[in-house]
């Protein structure tokens, strides 16, 4: 056996000390948080599912309350305010909305969407369970019409309300300035419309693109 | 009081009408089988799984649905061959994401070839109230393609606008919807000018496509030599000896724009806005493209700048201050300005008064001479009137 010095014994222990810090600190990071540099590999994995989503912002519509004006034969409401008000006689355009009048629409998911449209009820015809106005009010009218800041409209322009399903509004973009559309309904009131008139109108949204597009 | 009767009905109409519920509410589905497409065969089965996402304060029910398209060309109904588990939520929470898997299990045999599109969707329930309401759904579209007997080809291609310089990319797709393998398939694509001239070919080559593949191809037309402007991609498609034609216009463009129109009126006196119609003849995105409009010897005014994507139509528009100018016929110079060059357009404007209805000033003495005269008018119809009556009286006294 070999004598070992005090002072050797105390390099040695001097060396170990100062090895176990060492490895301490490249193990738990304190010498990166010391400002050491050190260098290390890692993987980041993130599986994003595509999420299809659709919202309704502004769901009501409110003219407040009127009625047709004694020297005409109907009035029109329009949420986009392209009605004839005067012969309503109402105190509003229905344009209370947040960011239009109409129902309002975002497209909440994280992909592009296109949306159709159907009504329980329908615009154009006169007779029958699904008609709006039923027979005894043949003069009134029940129409929609779908804007975006994105996307491109199927129904630009004033159309009787349909009971099938009928595209509204297409490739509804995911980008926050854009991501939202609204439906605009025009209803024309004959003077001799009597009872409570109800529809719902279901708005389904469906992926665009099979992949990003 | 009928009339009020009939009143107070068209209120209660008009106010039920439209009062519904108004929070912010919706519904998503979280799942990589938005769209999927089946090739048809016997006894297929599969499980897709589909996660609900409420977007409500409120605990929301909700409903699934499978629907058979309608509009897809084809009358089978293959809904009966999807099952949907659970087919209903009730009180789904908000910040819950339950989930619902839908089975396709599709028969032997289905008759009628074709692209049959299935819906399957998740819709809020029906709302309880009145008037017009609306509710949000989310749907997953199916393809079931069965194929057609013998071989059906089907391809579509697309080509894109490009800068001058830049080569035409165009992509060809072909898909056999039918039983029997397509031997032998090529195609060639031809470049025409506006004379319809062929200025340019390519040929691809030939493969073989299988009973329901699908290929695509890429080619490329050299643009080197030619000028910008507008042409026409025609395609043939030759396949086991028959051939197909289609045709797409595209467009090679230069940075420039065009200045399409122009305000041509405008009213004296005051501030009117104005603007140009400009189009972008450059295929790619131009930013902060603005015009400069100098009519007579005015100072030129700056319009907004706009962005313009690839060949884009767009309103640049400004305002111009008429105040103290006078109506008639003004040069009117447009400059446009985009990246570092400018377009220049000279043409002329009229500057008109505005019809206004103004009351016609009167000096004191006048409207005293005009309220006498009405006055003696008035006194005329009154005495008129007073004496028929007398003549009236005096006649019946007589009788």
């Amino acid at each position: 056996m070999v004598d070992i010095s005090k002072n050797t014994l105390g390099l040695f222990i001097g060396l170990a000390v100062i090895s176990s810090i060492v490895g301490f600190g490249v193990q738990s990071g304190l010498l990166s948080i010391l400002g050491f540099a050190t260098t290390a590999t890692g993987q980041a994995r993130i599986n994003v599912t595509p999420l299809t989503a659709l919202n309704i912002t502004h769901n009501i519509i409110d003219f407040g309350n009127g009625t047709v004006a004694a020297s005409s034969v109907n009035c029109t409401l329009s949420s986009d305010r392209t009605g004839d008000i005067l012969n309503c006689f109402l105190p509003s355009w229905g344009n209370d909305g947040p960011l239009r009048g109409g129902f309002n629409f975002t497209n909440i998911g994280n992909t592009i969407i296109n949306v159709t449209v159907k009504a329980t009820k329908n615009g154009s015809q006169k007779t029958g369970s699904t008609s709006f106005w039923g027979v005894k009010s043949q003069g009134g009218l029940y129409k929609y019409r779908c804007v975006g800041d994105g996307g491109t409209s199927k129904i630009a322009t004033f159309t009787n309300v349909n009971n099938k399903t009928t595209r509204c509004i297409d490739f509804v973009p995911i980008t926050l300035s854009n991501r939202g559309f609204a439906l605009h309904i025009n209803i024309t009131i004959p003077k001799n419309a009597t009872g409570v008139k109800n529809d719902t109108l279901t708005f389904t949204a469906s992926r665009a693109c099979a992949s990003s597009c | 009081m009928v009339i009020m009767k009939k009143e107070l009905l068209v209120i209660s109409l008009v106010f039920l009408l439209f009062a519904v519920n108004c929070e912010s509410r919706g519904i998503g589905v979280r799942s990589g089988s938005m769209i999927v497409s089946i090739n048809f065969v016997p006894n297929f089965e599969q499980t897709y799984y589909y996660s609900v996402v409420p977007f409500s304060d409120e605990p929301m029910d909700i409903t699934m649905y499978i629907e058979n398209d309608g509009d897809d060309g084809t009358t089978t109904s293959l809904s009966q061959y999807f099952i949907v588990d659970p087919p209903l939520f009730k009180n789904v929470l908000p910040k819950t994401e339950p989930f619902f898997k839908v089975t396709v299990r599709l028969p032997k045999e289905i008759k009628e070839p074709g692209n049959h599109k299935i819906h399957v969707g998740v819709a809020e329930a029906m709302p309880e109230t009145g008037g017009i309401s609306v509710r949000a759904a989310v749907e997953a579209i199916f393809y079931i393609n069965v194929p057609f007997d013998g071989q059906y080809l089907r391809y579509s291609f697309n080509a894109k606008n490009v800068n001058q310089g830049n080569p035409i990319p165009i992509e060809i797709a072909y898909t056999n919807r039918g039983t029997e393998p397509i031997n032998n398939i090529y195609s060639s694509i031809d470049l025409l000018d506006s004379s319809k001239k062929i200025i340019a070919n390519v040929k691809i080559d030939s493969f073989v496509l299988g009973s329901q593949e699908e290929k695509k191809q890429k080619a490329e037309i050299s643009t080197m030599k030619l000028s910008p402007g507008e042409y026409n991609v025609n395609l043939t498609v030759y396949h086991d000896g028959k051939q197909d034609y289609s045709s797409q216009d595209v467009k090679i463009g230069e940075l420039t724009f065009k200045i399409l129109n122009q305000t041509s009126t405008l009213f004296s006196g005051k501030m009117d806005e104005i603007w140009i119609d400009a189009e972008s003849q450059w295929a790619e995105p131009v930013k902060g493209v603005y015009a400069e409009i100098k009519i007579g010897e005015n100072p030129a005014i700056r319009t907004l700048s706009e962005d313009f994507n690839g060949f884009q139509k767009m309103r640049l528009k400004g305002f111009f201050d008429a105040t103290n100018m006078n109506p008639g016929d003004y040069d009117m110079a447009i400059k446009l300005y985009f990246e570092d060059k400018i377009v220049s357009k000279t043409t002329t404007i009229s500057l008109i008064k505005e019809n206004k209805f103004e009351m016609p000033s009167l000096s004191p003495t006048n409207m005293i001479f005009l309220i006498v005269i009405i006055m003696i008018i008035i006194i005329n119809i009154t005495l008129f009137f007073i004496l028929m009556k007398k003549k009236d009286e005096k006649e019946k006294e007589r009788e």
